[in-house]
């Protein structure tokens, strides 16, 4: 009978997981040899370059197609740090492990390094959202990112980055019989695999959640309304009327305290001849813009439409 | 009720569940550990004051070996320039690395704690002699920074860190064993 305190998780030492490191060693040194052969080759023929240009040509696309803020065209100056290195050694480690059959090798390969550039690609992506939100800020004041989302960003580039040293300590697991022979885990629990499928879709479930009520509770925040405005002028300002007034009306559903949003919004609505939805908008704008020259805007606005500045009871 | 699984199967299809839940544990403690080290209080309290350690280690150990070096807060300056110690180089994504196998590992508590510890003393230990390494190229050979900066010591920190966890996962083995598994048939 098998002992009841003993965790089913425990190593088996029976099946000698205590073999001598130096094959181990060996392997890690051919690995490093190998990369180092293929250094030389990798920066000569270009290739270093080429995947650090697809690796950021990516990420550009993603900021491109994801952006909040309608604010980039291009990041052509972006320069992630060289992490190329994961790919050689990568490489060299599952070269140098003869013991593993050519095929599992190839897999473990081709996911380690579909893993990594994943990995890399993702942080770039970080990185470009971080370095425009400070230009941004920096140029024009604008918060593109909520200090708390600033840092969560930021964390997460910092995270990825780790991760990429986690993919080839991964991998040289994987690739040594060491941890087969350690035999962890042998006994399955019954519901074992339910179970993990479950959690795994509350987890997915929970983040889903956490993502939409985060967008919510963003888009209701002062500091990112007044972002939007700000968006909305620049655009305005560049005569680019069709995203300036998308922009306003996020921050009119924000409920703005900029008056210039409404003042701007009355005047598309007015081009329209939407003379109502343009005085409705005015008297938003002359309740916020409480001083001398908003108000003689304002009722400038109203002489040239037209219309009554109070509204018209029914 | 629910019957048991019958204890035959192949020896692959027995070990991928424990190696899966290993790795996944493993990405999560990754995952967890790096918000954690990048949380400011975190950043201040535990990883600044080891970035200045390393710093201030590196220096004394390139006195030791002839370079005049001196550190000032996260830089090692010698002779004619600096090195700034910055994450990625003070060996945090390595000790995290480590300790996040080690704890995903099946293995009691106190032996992880060891592991922990132990750890954190060699990963030091190997960061220090990575620094002294690159503050001794930085003088004498600069070019070939690049080369021992990102493609060696990189590598070899991981090696480092994957050795500690075989050297670690050995013993653990040795001290915790339980009986061969039993087999049906």
């Amino acid at each position: 009978m098998r002992a009841r305190n003993r965790s089913p998780s425990r190593p088996a030492a029976a099946s000698g997981p205590g073999r001598p490191a130096l094959p181990e060693l060996g392997r890690a040194a051919a690995a490093l040899g190998i990369c180092l052969v293929l250094w030389p080759a990798w920066e000569w023929s270009g290739a270093d370059e080429a995947y650090r240009r697809a690796v950021v040509g990516l990420a550009e696309r993603i900021v491109l197609a994801r952006q909040h803020f309608p604010l980039l065209s291009g990041f052509p100056r972006l320069a992630p740090p060289n992490a190329d290195f994961v790919v050689l050694f990568a490489l060299g480690l599952t070269a140098a492990s003869i013991r593993v059959g050519w095929r599992r090798r190839l897999v473990l390969l081709l996911v380690a390094l579909g893993v990594t550039s994943g990995l890399q690609t993702a942080a770039a992506v970080a990185s470009i959202n971080l370095e425009s939100a400070q230009e941004m800020e920096r140029t024009h004041r604008i918060l593109v990112l909520l200090p708390t989302e600033f840092q969560l960003v930021n964390q997460a580039k910092l995270t990825l980055y780790h991760s990429q040293l986690a993919v080839l300590f991964a991998l040289f697991l994987l690739t040594s019989p060491w941890l087969s022979e350690l035999n962890i885990g042998r006994e399955t629990r019954p519901g074992k695999r339910r179970r993990a499928i479950l959690g795994a879709a509350l987890g997915a479930a929970v983040l889903l959640g956490a993502s939409i009520a985060w967008g919510r509770w963003r888009e209701s925040d002062a500091r990112h309304v007044a972002a939007h405005a700000k968006v909305g002028h620049l655009f305005w300002a560049k005569r680019d009327d069709g995203i300036a007034e998308e922009q306003y009306r996020i921050a009119a559903a924000g409920n703005t305290v900029d008056p210039e949003v409404y003042f701007n919004l009355a005047g598309i609505s007015a081009q329209r001849g939407l003379f109502k939805d343009a005085a409705r908008l005015l008297r938003r704008c002359a309740e916020l813009g409480t001083d001398a020259a908003w108000q003689a805007r304002v009722a400038r606005a109203f002489d040239r439409i037209g219309a009554p500045r109070r509204p018209e009871s029914p | 009720m629910r019957g048991r699984r019958p204890a035959s199967k192949g020896r692959g299809d027995l070990d991928r569940p424990s190696v899966a839940r290993f790795l996944l544990l493993f990405v999560v403690n990754v995952i967890a550990g790096g918000f954690l080290l990048s949380l400011p209080w975190v950043q201040s309290g535990l990883v600044d004051p080891w970035t200045r350690l390393n710093a201030s280690g590196t220096a004394a150990i390139a006195r030791l070996v002839g370079i005049d070096a001196q550190a000032q807060a996260t830089q090692v300056l010698y002779g004619p320039g600096s090195l700034e110690i910055v994450v990625g180089c003070n060996g945090v994504e390595a000790l995290l690395i480590l300790v996040a196998a080690l704890l995903a590992f099946p293995a009691p508590w106190t032996l992880r704690v060891v592991g922990v510890a132990g750890g954190t003393v060699a990963i030091l230990g190997v960061n220090l002699v990575r620094l002294v390494n690159l503050v001794v190229i930085a003088r004498f050979a600069p070019s070939l920074l690049e080369l021992f900066h990102v493609y060696i010591w990189q590598a070899l920190i991981v090696i480092v860190a994957v050795a500690l966890f075989l050297l670690w996962g050995n013993y653990v083995a040795r001290a915790e064993p339980i009986a061969e598994p039993s087999r049906s048939g």
